[in-house]
């Protein structure tokens, strides 16, 4: 696989004196990854997803998309188009006047011709399965459906990468599954690359890789089943175990000791009867 | 406070070619100092439901009555007015409402509005701070200084102030880290036992509807789908996912376990009452064998 996204050694600050909000991040991403990115709030997991499009620019250390570094200014142009992003509030990102304008937006900007834009805008809604809202307004909708037009939005672009920023938060359990699915469908037949932003840490068990960042630093990298082995480090991070592993931990201090991590309920369940047929 | 509503509906844009019902002939009963939890699809109308228990909307047809205070389809703004200082309202990143120098100033600004002299206004101001976990030494910080997780507490603080009988809560722990949501959480929840104030959460975790609320909710296309305790709404796990929502994972988990194991194990619906359930399980087992 090619590397899509290179971070080299970026550091980043807010103010020219103030703390580090980043401090030397190095991080390559394959084109076709599905990268999930965990950490507490204020660690540092946005301003690092702001630097990939070049929304921010590192203070030290390079970015490259493609190749093209985003500091550079005569390639952002080409760099936002190939770096879709969705943030967690919705409300923040809407331009258009109907939910088919705001989708619309982008495309225009970018010079879609009108026959293709009309295309992309049908297909992207009903992938998100918003297509009886493309003429309300887009304040009338609630704020997971806001949160459906915005993935749509960036899928009409046609992106190669696909950052989402807590983009699922504000969904209902199914419609959750339903976006993250579309989404996996994107990252598996179209090859899109995705990362993830994410506090839900049972959508970060499948990804290809993850990475926990802890106050501006990446304190682990790796496969999900090798980087849940290390509970204390994610506890330190500031996050909170998967049911299956709060479970065993919570079942170790009764007394009842599993010999293997479990990632998954069935894994849980599958331990629990060994246990007791060896008990 | 009594907070209720009688076949109350809502209509946006009445009349206008993108006119759209929102909420349907809803009847509902929140007792003083209850735990509520609503819950539904995106879409469902909670939303537009919750707007209306505090005056912010007012309904096309039926009636929402506030303690003493009934609002019918044509109701005056002042009285509204008088039910939004009982009833407050934290929203969505309620953070982005944020905008005085100081924290103090901001808490302070929804009393003044509501006629509160400028030294109870401070003295609230300090109360409620601390109601939310924050020192003193923050009310001359500018909020902007402030973490998410901090700036959505100041904001909470500031609906606080105003003393409301009642809080509605929609999804305040979106984009929150676990340990955020959870302190969040405990934090409504001593805000109920504690001050007495009725809670009313809007949610999309069915593990926070499990674990604090006393009565659930569920709404469905503008209407509303199911209303019960924890077992009456998570024991029909079915009828939950056609409208898009689902069972808690602890449920979840130990309906495979039962299944597994091929006995009768019952429900539960929070992480700890699995270890305990799991607990029982795995001794009476090797009792059993001995």
């Amino acid at each position: 696989m090619k590397d899509l996204i290179i971070v080299h050694d970026v550091s980043f600050r807010y103010e020219d004196e103030g703390p580090y909000r980043l401090a030397n991040i190095n991080l390559t991403v394959p084109k076709g990854e599905w990268l999930s990115i965990v950490g507490h709030n204020g660690s540092g997991k946005s301003t690092l997803a702001k630097l990939l499009n070049g929304l921010l620019l590192p203070d030290e250390g390079t970015v490259r998309i493609s190749g093209k570094r985003t500091d550079q200014e005569r390639h952002l142009w080409e760099i936002r188009k190939q770096v879709g992003m969705v943030f967690q509030n919705p409300d923040n990102q809407f331009v258009g006047t109907t939910v088919k304008d705001d989708v619309a937006f982008g495309l225009e900007n970018n010079g879609v011709p009108r026959e293709e834009m009309i295309e992309r805008i049908s297909d992207s809604l009903a992938r998100v399965q918003m297509t009886e809202y493309e003429n309300q307004e887009p304040h009338q909708l609630s704020g997971g459906q806001k949160q459906r037009v915005a993935i749509a939005g960036v899928l009409a672009q046609k992106p190669d990468v696909i950052v989402l920023d807590e983009a699922t938060s504000m969904l209902d359990p199914i419609g959750r599954k339903e976006v993250l699915q579309t989404i996996r469908e994107l990252n598996e037949q179209d090859g899109i690359t995705v990362l993830s932003i994410t506090h839900d840490l049972e959508e970060a068990i499948k990804a290809d890789r993850m990475i926990v960042m802890k106050q501006g630093k990446m304190v682990a990298s790796g496969a999900p089943k090798d980087v849940f082995q290390n509970t204390d480090l994610l506890l330190d991070a500031g996050l909170e175990l998967p049911f299956s592993l709060t479970i065993q931990k919570k079942l170790k201090e009764k007394d009842i000791h599993l010999p293997t991590p479990t990632l998954t309920q069935s894994e849980l369940v599958d331990a629990l009867w060994n246990y007791q047929l060896n008990a | 406070m009594e907070l209720s509503t009688e076949r109350l509906a809502h209509i946006y844009s009445k009349g206008t070619p993108k006119e759209r019902r929102a909420v349907y002939e809803v009847s509902i009963d929140v007792p003083p100092g209850s735990f509520y939890a609503i819950i539904g699809h995106t879409g469902s109308g909670k939303s537009t439901l919750i707007q209306h228990l505090n005056g912010l909307l007012k309904p096309t047809s039926g009636s929402v009555k506030i303690g003493g205070t009934t609002i019918h389809p044509n109701e005056k703004g002042k009285r509204l007015k008088e039910v939004r200082k009982q009833v407050g309202m934290v929203f969505q990143y309620p953070e982005h409402q944020l905008f005085e120098e100081t924290i103090e100033k901001d808490i302070c600004f929804g009393p003044r509005n509501f006629d509160v002299s400028e030294k109870e206004a401070k003295r609230r101001a300090k109360d409620s701070l601390k109601m939310v976990g924050l020192g003193e030494e923050f009310l001359q910080r500018s909020p902007f200084e402030l973490s998410g997780g901090q700036m959505r507490r100041v904001a909470i603080a500031g609906v606080l102030a105003m003393k409301p009988e009642v809080l509605i809560l929609d999804e305040p722990t979106a984009g929150l880290d676990p340990r955020g949501r959870r302190e969040m959480m405990d934090l409504f929840l001593s805000l109920q036992q504690e001050q007495n104030i009725t809670i009313i959460l809007v949610t999309h975790s069915m593990e926070d509807a499990a674990r604090y609320a006393d009565e659930i909710i569920v709404m469905s296309g503008g209407s509303v789908y199911m209303e019960g305790t924890r077992t009456e709404i998570f024991g029909q796990g079915d009828k939950l996912q056609a409208v898009g929502l689902d069972i808690p994972e602890s449920t979840r988990f130990l309906q495979s376990l039962q299944e597994r194991f091929g006995i009768s194990i019952q429900a539960g619906y929070t992480e700890d009452e699995v270890v305990e359930i799991i607990e029982g399980l795995m001794k009476a087992g090797m009792h059993n064998d001995g």
